[in-house]
């Protein structure tokens, strides 16, 4: 083997990996890149990649690459980035999440770009506040959202279930639930097992005048609570009225819903994709969660925020792009309700009338809903994204009756505490 | 002769069934994307491209992309293996110096040092240096000949060469370099490509130090790159793509193989059989 | 070893041979300078390093803060996933490596004869472990045992119904065991080499005694064969208690449903990489080191009762 040879190959490998090892800003006279990443269905990426394209027309200085992925695994990897001190320039942030990251002096703060690089006075005031911590703007509300019910209201009619409205109560949906899981013999369920989510859990305190976490950051609800809401679960479970374990569990082929398996499921409205009822010749409503007492414990807030990597290299066209995907009028027709109601206002009303299908339905909703729904609650303490897995974990065990809701729910309490204490 | 055809038949029965989901793999990424995870069989009805055409339509990040990164990580660390355990196994075998007994023992116990007891000062320093997030802390170790494994291979390798060929070279004048260089490389060229292979698969599948290292969408090697698929709602849409890029990412593996079969399972079965 | 016996030529004054050490102990440290460095910076400092900071809150950002004992105490008595990991890691272990290892020999011992075709069923036997680790073939297990995947198909053919094996708690571990079984080539490759160094004659007086194959299996192959047997156990069982990537793959990295799939390193990559609890971490990792010297020493202990080192060779 020559040595001479073997050099030339260290010396092409080194040169390689030297140019593919830097800041990586190759690209051409001026342009610019920066990178925007969220999480969210395969049709909220490509809206969203609709609206970036056209962010790309009006900045042809600027060039966007955008990565999305599922929840769980966008804050795996938005962590590994974080260490590598490589958060994308923009990024989709869950409030969950966001006091960690502001500690770690990831996100940055907006507050002395606002009014100027970033417009706020058109966004809705009640849903700045989940993304602000003490005096700082940490995210932007990226849109408003309630938590809802779809169902099949004609296999409930067939089923000779009564039809949810406005202050129904758990017993009506159980009954109803009951009556449709009956009616197909259990081919298909009349609800998707609610025990593990715990946005519903938080409906579901909301009702009684509860929350996920009290102000000092603790937790705002007991162990019994845990114990009545996974019993409740479990009532539903054993009777039929919701999917068993095997149905409800994480599946490539989507919710249960989604299968056909299941006749009703709870959801941020936000996630209704525009044509999700294709499948299912468009028969598909909407309702209000059933209720404890009188309130339907519903909140207003943004599904999620949107923040500004406080890192970034590429400040001015990050702030830009921030500022168009949560304020530009045509930003705004081309990503609908991919993110709940516009948080701005003017947007808001000027989509409106354009929406159809689903949205449309969605919208009629939050206007029913309107007078009822509550600001909500601040951004969560430290540790609140690790607690929304965990929640779902524990309930796992339940639903496949691994553990009694009470052995299930001490433990899980223990635990939550334990993370909220560091 | 009925022995010799029953032989035949148990083993290429057990074989078809061990490689049944690679079949299987292979045609499900020639199945239209929705019907690729429910059909059992090898054949969905029609045969398709498109899930092909769908990886390599154009995109932020090209798919060639990937595979020049994975080359480039996967080359580095040949390279670097190479050249660094053969010099270190020369030494253990063949030169006497005083620390030869500690270090040789240290070198065998790192075979068995499991990764993650390093990993995270590793880490640290990598990125103190800014280097998270590029190919170096994924080729820089290997430069350092930190895979005790190859480095105990070629010992073994050398160490059954017959002595007399350096000490005549010794006598010739040769210093320990020109007697590496010319008598004993030529002669240990199977342990190195051994190593090579060895060091091209693993560094080919590794996916672990991948993915605590890359982040970059551009910087992405071919195992995180099909972790996206997996971080995507899964859908008919991504799932053919997932099963055409996850058959492209074996391919360079298999090829390796078949060229070189003949010294993969001659080097495993030297370091098993002669420790 | 045995010296040439060339004639002795005139040796250069300047290079006695008798010499042990000096110049020639320079040029060895020369070849070993990489090494050196390595093993220097990349491992006994690290080492050394990670075993402080399992004493320390450490989170990547701010300088780790010393707290004694406190992370091995967290782990022992009040983290669940914790004693999971170790229990779902122990449980592949315990059912991967055996079974493995029984196939490759089984395997093994079936090729070992005769014929032109053994070279092409040894290569083809071996190449799922070359393929296995990959991601790749995880995603095809994924998608083989999900609910309604082919898996599911082929059993409820048969009756069962299983609603997918991946998100059930109590088959999700059987899938990653399936996969580690399917790479049985590696060991079987190194047992069809031991094999061939069984002199034929030891079966040949066998079977004069009238030994059939089962007895001369029992009573010359196995011990034959054991240091090769031992070789691969401890090599396999040390493997298999650092899987990482199916794990990682078929739960999405979330080691669910439940605990059941967390395996240890998965569990150590969480705390590490995602909660940047990395002072655990560096915890952890000097458990998993310990339990697997651990495990690897009673191995060895074990060995002196059944591994049989054949005459001639020792």
């Amino acid at each position: 083997m020559g040595t001479g040879r073997v050099l030339a190959g260290v010396l092409a490998v080194v040169v390689a990996l030297a140019g593919c090892g830097g800041s990586g800003d190759g690209g051409g006279a001026g342009a610019v890149t920066i990178r925007f990443a969220w999480w969210g269905s395969d049709q909220r990426a490509k809206i969203t990649n609709e609206a970036v394209k056209l962010f790309m027309a009006k900045n042809p200085g600027i060039k966007v690459v955008t990565s999305t992925a599922i929840y769980d695994a966008y804050f795996q990897k938005l962590a590994t980035e974080t260490a590598g001190g490589n958060a994308p320039d923009v990024m989709q942030m869950s409030d969950r999440h966001l006091q960690d990251y502001a500690a770690r002096g990831v996100v940055l703060d907006l507050r002395p770009h606002e009014g100027k690089e970033i417009r706020t006075d058109g966004l809705k005031k009640e849903v700045m506040g989940l993304g602000t911590l003490g005096d700082k703007l940490y995210g932007l509300p990226l849109g408003q959202t309630a938590m809802v019910m779809v169902y099949d209201p004609v296999l409930w009619e067939k089923a000779g279930a009564e039809k949810p409205e406005l202050g129904w109560t758990w017993d009506d949906y159980f009954e109803a639930a009951k009556k449709v899981s009956d009616h197909t013999g259990r081919k298909v369920y009349g609800a998707s097992d609610f025990g593990g989510i715990e946005s519903w859990f938080k409906v579901w305190l909301s009702q009684q005048g509860k929350g996920l976490y009290a102000p000092d950051g603790s937790l705002g609800y007991t162990e019994q609570d845990v114990v009545r809401w996974w019993e409740m679960a479990t009532r539903f479970r054993k009777a039929g009225a919701v999917t068993p374990g095997e149905i409800t569990a994480v599946n490539p082929a989507g919710s249960p819903v989604a299968r056909k398996l299941s006749a009703s499921e709870f959801q941020p409205d936000s996630t209704v994709a525009p044509d999700a009822w294709k499948a299912f010749d468009n028969d598909y409503a909407l309702a209000p969660p059933p209720q404890v007492g009188a309130d339907p414990g519903l909140y207003g807030e943004p599904p999620m925020l949107l923040s500004v990597s406080a890192r970034t290299k590429q400040r001015a066209a990050a702030l830009k792009l921030a500022d168009f995907v949560v304020n530009d009028p045509e930003a705004a027709k081309i990503l609908g309700m991919s993110r709940g109601l516009p948080a701005n206002l003017a947007n808001r009303a000027a989509i409106a009338p354009t929406l159809t299908g689903a949205w449309k339905q969605v919208y009629a909703y939050e206007e029913l809903i309107a007078g009822k729904v509550k600001t909500g609650p601040p951004a969560p303490p430290k540790g609140a994204g690790t607690l929304f897995t965990l929640f779902d974990k524990y309930y796992q065990e339940v639903m496949y009756d691994r553990a009694a809701p009470a052995d299930a729910a001490r433990r899980y309490y223990a635990e939550a505490r334990q993370v909220l204490a560091g | 002769m009925t022995r010799r055809v029953l032989w035949h038949v148990a083993l290429l029965a057990a074989l078809a069934a061990m490689l049944y989901p690679l079949v299987w793999l292979v045609a499900g990424s020639l199945k239209p994307g929705e019907r690729i995870a429910s059909t059992v069989g090898l054949w969905a009805g029609s045969l398709t491209l498109d899930n092909y055409a769908a990886l390599f339509a154009p995109a932020d990040t090209p798919v060639w992309r990937y595979f020049l990164n994975s080359t480039l990580v996967a080359g580095g660390a040949v390279l670097g293996n190479v050249l660094t355990c053969s010099l270190a196994a020369y030494a253990f075998a063949r030169l006497r110096f005083r620390l030869r007994t500690p270090m040789f023992a240290f070198m065998l116990a790192t075979i068995m040092l499991p990764q993650h007891v390093v990993l995270i000062p590793q880490y640290t320093i990598f990125q103190r240096l800014g280097m998270v997030d590029t190919f170096w802390p994924l080729v820089l170790p290997k430069f350092l000949a930190t895979d005790a494994f190859f480095v105990f291979l070629m010992v073994q390798f050398i160490r059954q060469l017959p002595r007399e060929l350096d000490e005549a070279a010794r006598i010739d004048g040769c210093g320990p370099l020109r007697i590496f260089l010319h008598i004993t490389l030529p002669l240990i060229k199977p342990a190195m490509i051994t190593t090579a292979i060895f060091t091209f698969i693993w560094t080919w599948n590794d996916f672990f130090t991948q993915l605590i290292y890359l982040s970059s969408p551009d910087r992405l090697t071919v195992p995180p790159a099909l972790r996206m698929f997996v971080d995507l709602q899964e859908s008919a849409a991504s799932f053919g793509p997932m099963f055409a890029l996850s058959v492209l990412s074996l391919v360079p593996i298999l090829l390796f193989f078949a060229a070189f079969q003949r010294f993969l399972v001659q080097g495993l079965a030297t370091s098993g059989l002669k420790g | 070893m045995t010296r040439p016996s060339t004639p002795e030529r005139t040796r250069p004054a300047h290079a006695p041979a008798a010499a042990p050490y000096g110049e020639r102990s320079r040029v060895a440290y020369l070849f070993l300078s990489p090494w050196i460095a390595g093993a220097a910076l990349l491992t006994v400092g690290p080492m050394l390093a990670s075993l402080y900071l399992s004493f320390t809150d450490y989170d990547l950002f701010t300088s780790p803060e010393f707290t004694g004992l406190e992370n091995y105490r967290r782990l022992f008595t009040e983290d669940p996933h914790f004693l999971a990991a170790v229990w779902a890691t122990v449980r592949y272990v315990v059912l991967s490596v055996p079974v493995q290892l029984v196939a490759a020999l089984a395997v093994a011992v079936l090729l070992n004869r005769a014929s032109r075709m053994q070279g092409f069923y040894r290569s083809a036997f071996y190449a799922p472990s070359l393929l296995g680790a990959s991601v790749a073939v995880a995603l095809v297990w994924r998608a083989l045992f999900s609910a309604g995947g082919a898996a599911d198909r082929v059993l409820s053919l048969v009756g069962i119904r299983t609603g997918g094996w991946v998100t059930d708690p109590d088959l999700a571990l059987l899938v990653l065991v399936l996969l580690g079984i399917w790479q049985f080539g590696a060991p079987m490759v190194i047992f069809l080499a031991g094999l061939k160094q069984i002199p034929p004659e030891l079966y040949d007086a066998a079977a004069v005694d009238g030994a059939g194959r089962w007895r001369r299996f029992l009573s010359i192959t196995l011990p034959m064969l054991s240091p090769v047997i031992f070789f691969n156990l401890v090599l396999d069982t040390i493997r298999a208690f650092q899987v990482f990537n199916a794990a990682f793959i078929v739960s999405s990295g979330t080691g669910g449903p439940g605990d059941s799939t967390l395996f240890y390193t998965l569990y150590l990559w969480q705390k590490g990489f995602v909660d940047f609890r990395m002072g655990y971490a560096s915890a952890m990792a000097w458990l998993l080191l310990a339990g697997i010297a651990l495990v690897t020493l009673l191995i060895f202990r074990s060995a002196r009762s059944w591994v049989h080192y054949g005459g001639e060779e020792r």
